[in-house]
């Protein structure tokens, strides 16, 4: 039970310091309490992963409690500590609570039955999803088998090291070594808080993560639309079976959702007006973060900032301050940029880039793979076929994509990154799927439900942008 | 939101939640049975007290396939890497060309076969002057090692 209370702690944590950093650019708490809810665990998660890495990198036994705390506190002040944005945001005289809070009670508001609806959808959806997952546990308790053999696996391998991980690394061969650490690297920092290994711990961490991408998801939509889309957005997805197999499962897919959600709002808010723009050390902590727990998110990552830049050129923004603030972000990434760099550079350069880019022309212009692909994709999008595994998730984002079209120009700029960067993820997607050196049929069949999962809240978040906001904003 | 947002909204959410729910509730039936995973994780620790004051170990294995094989391999090589790698002559043990002339995989579905390779793997070990203890681990893995007398 004890073990249980520190991925608690730990989002504990990371709330603290999103509060800290968030307080420091002039927030007020009302403002704030939203993004502190939803990045708590994925900045506590991170900077105990970050912590541990670069202790066991410098060729120590992993840390105790005391000195993995201490370097943690180290790590969140590199976060916390530069203040940038306070003078760009008009707040040199002190002044708090410029940025207005996305959620707040109306003067005159009364309870209507709308509002009753919502709140029976959110708690029974919650409750189902917290109690169905602890029973499920008992008889998985290490999740499926990816959950195993890569994740759950690598976390015993990092706590039992002593001091002579470079040398070990160098010797596996199996199991995706070349998978970066921010999962592994959690609960193993989690075992060293703890003093010894227990089960608890990556359940808890798996279900903090899957409740905190319903949060995001619900928080990027809140910001660009209206409270009701946001709650909708987080009980459909926290309905779709495959999101609960993937809770399950402990797999690594429903954490890189969440981290694309958070890079993404992060990134998006920064093409708004200073007073709403989250500060730039955060925007390049998640970005970092979304690197450093798989592969794939070193691929959305760099979508990310493509589709950053791409805005940027079509807008022709090509201010100076866009340096300035680059600057910021880079502070914010910097750590986990760093990690990610010595672990691919010294404990495993393996790199699978190149299998992918071997007869890549070839691949992609035989037809047939194509419309292998297509089949495969249409048979999940297909509510005969796929409702199953996504009940009518995908049939609700097409039409709700058709429906609210003219609504989401009112969000402007970070609608144009959001769909630049839904379009080139998916594209992206379809593009490994086209090159892979595996055979195809397996590929498809063993992973694009969980790629697709990968790419589903932020899909969804985009087909509800801009619902309702034109309304939210003349009430305010 | 109007009034008529929202009436929209909540039409078009609630019938996908219901299923959405349906078919989630469904899912979580047919994964509540237990699987094994979990438990090769004690297996593989059972074998590492077994491992101390070795020089070398090899595996051998009689899964139903090649593939199967190698993954409880590779898992076995993360639970127990830290203490297999660490042995004195920090060689990796799982790989074949390491432990010469003794393969590593196996297909074995008969277990006669088993026996039989293990018995030639004895005496290859003693022509090199080691002696070899074999361990077998559930119903797929067999550990062998080899001790400089």
């Amino acid at each position: 039970m004890l073990a249980a209370w520190v991925p608690l702690g730990l989002a504990l944590f990371g709330g603290g310091v999103v509060a800290a950093l968030l307080r420091r650019h002039g927030w007020s708490w009302q403002a704030s309490w939203p993004y502190v809810l939803a990045m708590a665990p994925a900045v506590g998660f991170g900077l105990a992963s970050l912590g541990f890495f670069f202790w066991v990198f410098a060729g120590f036994h992993p840390p105790g409690a005391w000195t993995l705390m201490g370097l943690m506190l180290g790590l969140a002040l590199v976060l916390v500590g530069p203040v940038h944005g306070r003078q760009r945001s008009g707040l040199e005289d002190g002044s708090e609570g410029i940025v207005q809070p996305l959620f707040k009670v109306r003067p005159g508001w009364r309870l209507t039955w709308q509002d009753v609806i919502v709140a029976l959808l959110v708690l029974v959806t919650l409750g189902l999803v917290v109690f169905s997952f602890f029973p499920m546990q008992e008889f998985q308790p290490f999740g499926f088998y990816d959950a195993v053999a890569i994740w759950n696996v690598r976390a015993f391998f990092l706590f039992r090291s002593q001091g002579d991980l470079g040398e070990l690394y160098a010797d596996l061969k199996f199991g995706h070594p070349d998978y970066p650490l921010l999962l592994p690297g959690t609960l193993a920092a989690q075992y060293s808080l703890l003093g010894r290994e227990d089960v608890a711990i990556p359940q808890v961490t798996g279900l903090l993560f899957a409740l905190s991408a319903c949060l995001a998801l619900a928080l990027l939509v809140a910001r660009y639309s209206a409270l009701p889309a946001a709650v909708s957005a987080a009980v459909l997805i926290a309905v779709t079976p495959c999101f609960w197999r993937w809770l399950y499962a402990q797999y690594a897919d429903l954490p890189l959702a969440y981290l694309l959600l958070l890079a993404t709002l992060t990134l998006a808010s920064q093409l708004e007006a200073p007073t709403r723009r989250l500060p730039a050390t955060l925007a390049g902590f998640c970005f970092g973060l979304l690197t450093w727990i798989k592969n794939e998110g070193l691929v959305l990552a760099f979508l990310l900032a493509v589709s950053l830049v791409l805005v940027l050129l079509v807008t022709r923004d090509l201010r100076r301050e866009w340096l300035q603030r680059g600057v910021w972000f880079g502070i914010g990434a910097l750590p986990v940029l760093t990690a990610l760099g010595l672990f691919k550079m010294f404990w495993s350069p393996q790199n699978e880039t190149g299998m992918f880019l071997q007869g890549a022309i070839a691949k992609v212009l035989t037809w047939e793979r194509w419309w292998i692909i297509i089949r495969a994709l249409f048979a999940e999008l297909n509510p005969v076929t796929g409702i199953a595994a996504w009940g009518l998730l995908w049939p609700f984002v097409i039409v709700a994509g058709v429906i609210f079209w003219r609504q989401r120009r009112a969000v402007g700029r970070p609608h144009l990154m959001i769909s630049a960067m839904v379009v080139l993820a998916w594209a992206t997607w379809f593009t490994i799927y086209l090159c892979t050196p595996a055979d195809l049929e397996w590929h498809l069949g063993s992973s694009l439900k969980r790629l697709m999962l990968q790419l589903a809240p932020l899909t969804l978040a985009w087909s509800l942008l801009g619902v309702g906001r034109a309304d939210e904003e003349s009430r305010a | 939101m109007s009034r008529r947002g929202q009436m929209l909204l909540i039409a078009l959410v609630l019938p996908v939640w219901c299923v959405g729910l349906l078919y989630s509730l469904k899912e979580r039936s047919r994964q509540f049975r237990p699987a094994p995973q979990h438990k090769w994780f004690a297996r593989y620790e059972a074998l590492g007290p077994a491992l101390e004051g070795i020089d070398r170990v090899a595996m051998v294995h009689n899964a139903p396939n090649v593939g199967m094989a190698k993954s409880q391999l590779f898992k076995a090589q993360y639970v127990l890497a830290p203490k297999i790698l660490r042995l004195r002559n920090k060689k990796p043990l799982l790989e074949t060309d390491r432990v010469r002339k003794i393969p590593l995989i196996y297909d074995f579905r008969k277990p006669k076969e088993l026996q039989r390779v293990l018995a030639e793997t004895a005496a290859q070990a003693e022509q090199r002057g080691m002696r070899m203890t074999t361990h077998r681990v559930g119903w797929a893995l067999a550990v062998v090692h080899f001790h400089k007398d």
